[in-house]
């Protein structure tokens, strides 16, 4: 007994070291309970830098959950997550710039609905970065463009469109130049019409390098863009493959029924 | 003794004697409590050692008699050496006793601002106080207009209680009226319509500033 999980620690410990050069975002042995329910069990994530992973699962298994740990908005009960280099623990000092690295995207896009579309992508450039108010229109601006929405700038986001919403979204965002891109289920709230606008600025940003970890059900952007796809259910990873082998040739029978009710 | 109308009439400008502190008192008593709420919202939210202690302070103002802390304040001051004006107590009285209130409708009005919006604002990285300032505070304002509108008619007509530390207010003005005239009948019924006018007035500017509240946008 005693050996073999001497063995076990060092093969921990090895993975560690070996992932903290080169992780992004490292998830190890993290379990969460709400109350009496597990929403994470044990598990354990690499994110690479520059890597683009899809997160997919049926509803609760625990998704949303896991990133949202990932900056915190949910705090893990066990385990270790390191976001750049920096272990995550509640109520650690700090967490406000590690946020800062790690931009989100949300289902319900969550724009600030008291400020127009420039104001709400440069409040927290003026409040957290300390940049003057033309230095952050200017850098506003810029994503704006990038996410093909710049002439609605001076609109509020109810506004816009769904999609046009979640857009300025991922503008607001990227003004803080982030390391590392959350999206939670970004078109899960559209119009199906409106997806494609939002999966193509998601793709572009994919191709420039940016490393993403996405929770969302569509197939087709996960096929493209992703270098790996997760398959969580109850809590846990059952399956991770490249995108290829996981929608080709899936091996456990949870993913084969989920895939088949997906792509029914 | 039968109610008389053209006594009445005539006593008014006695009366009214009194509305200046009246409507002074009642601002600045609003003003502060509105603040002090505010503030004690704040630390009930800061951490979690500072949480129980004002939420005690908090359930303190609320039970007891505003009487009870306004005559605390008016006669215990001065053994610390601090002696005010009445009315600087009387403000700070009806300041204290009434920002426990308020610290609950601005509990309530943030509550009601979606969770989503804060974690939009710490995902961006910003701290505590600038979510709150910049992002949690601007739309909590509708949700706490109609609330606090009403403490602005309460704390108005709670003015008299100042009679009993001899602030000169509209109470007192009818009360020395009565005391000269030997008529209650009238005084009381001449500063109850000019209260009654001066919550219609708050009433309305209420109003005017929740219609404004109301036109600011929403999400989704």
């Amino acid at each position: 007994m005693e050996p073999e999980r001497t063995e076990r620690r060092t093969l921990v410990v090895e993975f560690t070291q070996k992932a903290d050069s080169r992780a992004a975002v490292l998830i190890e042995g993290v379990s969460k309970w709400f109350g009496t329910f597990q929403a994470l069990d044990k598990v354990s994530l690499n994110v690479a830098v520059g890597e683009r992973l899809v997160i997919c699962g049926p509803s609760g298994s625990g998704k949303s959950t896991l990133i949202r740990c990932v900056n915190q908005l949910e705090t893990h009960d066990e385990g270790r997550i390191v976001v750049s280099g920096a272990e995550l623990r509640p109520g650690m000092r700090g967490l406000a710039e590690v946020r800062r690295d790690v931009g989100m995207v949300f289902q319900q896009f969550n724009l600030f609905p008291h400020l127009s579309v420039l104001d709400n992508c440069t409040l927290a450039l003026r409040r957290a970065r300390k940049i003057p108010k033309d230095a952050a229109n200017q850098i506003a601006m810029e994503k704006l463009e990038r996410v093909h929405i710049a002439e609605q700038a001076k609109k509020y986001p109810r506004q816009l469109s769904g999609g046009q919403q979640q857009r300025v979204a991922i503008a607001r965002a990227l003004c803080m130049k982030p390391k590392i891109m959350l999206f939670d289920e970004p078109t899960s709230a559209l119009d199906p019409e409106m997806v494609k606008e939002v999966l193509d600025v998601m793709t572009a940003l994919a191709k420039e390098g940016m490393t993403m970890i996405c929770v969302t059900h569509e197939m087709g952007f996960a096929r493209e863009v992703a270098d790996r796809v997760v398959f969580m259910d109850k809590g846990a990873i059952i399956e991770e493959a490249a995108p290829q082998k996981f929608f080709g040739n899936p091996e456990h029978d949870r993913t084969k029924q989920f895939l088949k009710q997906l792509l029914h | 003794m039968s109610f008389d109308l053209a006594f009445a009439v005539e006593i008014i400008p006695r009366v009214l004697e009194g509305i200046g502190n009246t409507i002074l008192v009642g601002i600045l008593s609003f003003i502060g409590a509105t603040l002090l709420g505010f503030l004690w919202e704040m630390l009930r939210r800061s951490n979690r050692w500072v949480r129980p202690i004002v939420q005690f302070l908090v359930d303190a103002i609320r039970s007891t008699p505003a009487l009870v802390q306004i005559y605390f304040l008016f006669f215990v001051l001065p053994y610390y050496g601090v002696v005010l004006p009445a009315i600087l107590v009387g403000i700070f009285g009806l300041s204290f006793y009434y920002s426990g209130y308020i610290s609950e409708v601005f509990k309530a009005g943030i509550e009601a601002v979606p969770a989503g919006q804060s974690e939009a604002a710490l995902s961006l990285g910003l701290n505590r106080w600038d979510t709150v300032m910049y992002v949690v505070a601007p739309q909590m304002l509708r949700n706490i207009a109609a609330p606090l509108g009403a403490y602005s008619i309460g704390i108005l007509k709670s003015t008299p209680l100042l009679a009993v530390i001899a602030v000169p207010e509209m109470l007192g003005s009818a009360f020395d009226v009565a005391s000269d005239t030997y008529r209650y009948a009238e005084p009381m019924f001449i500063a109850g319509v000019l209260f009654l006018l001066l919550a219609l007035i708050a009433a309305f500017l209420v109003g005017t500033l929740e219609r404004r509240l109301g036109l600011l946008g929403t999400s989704h």
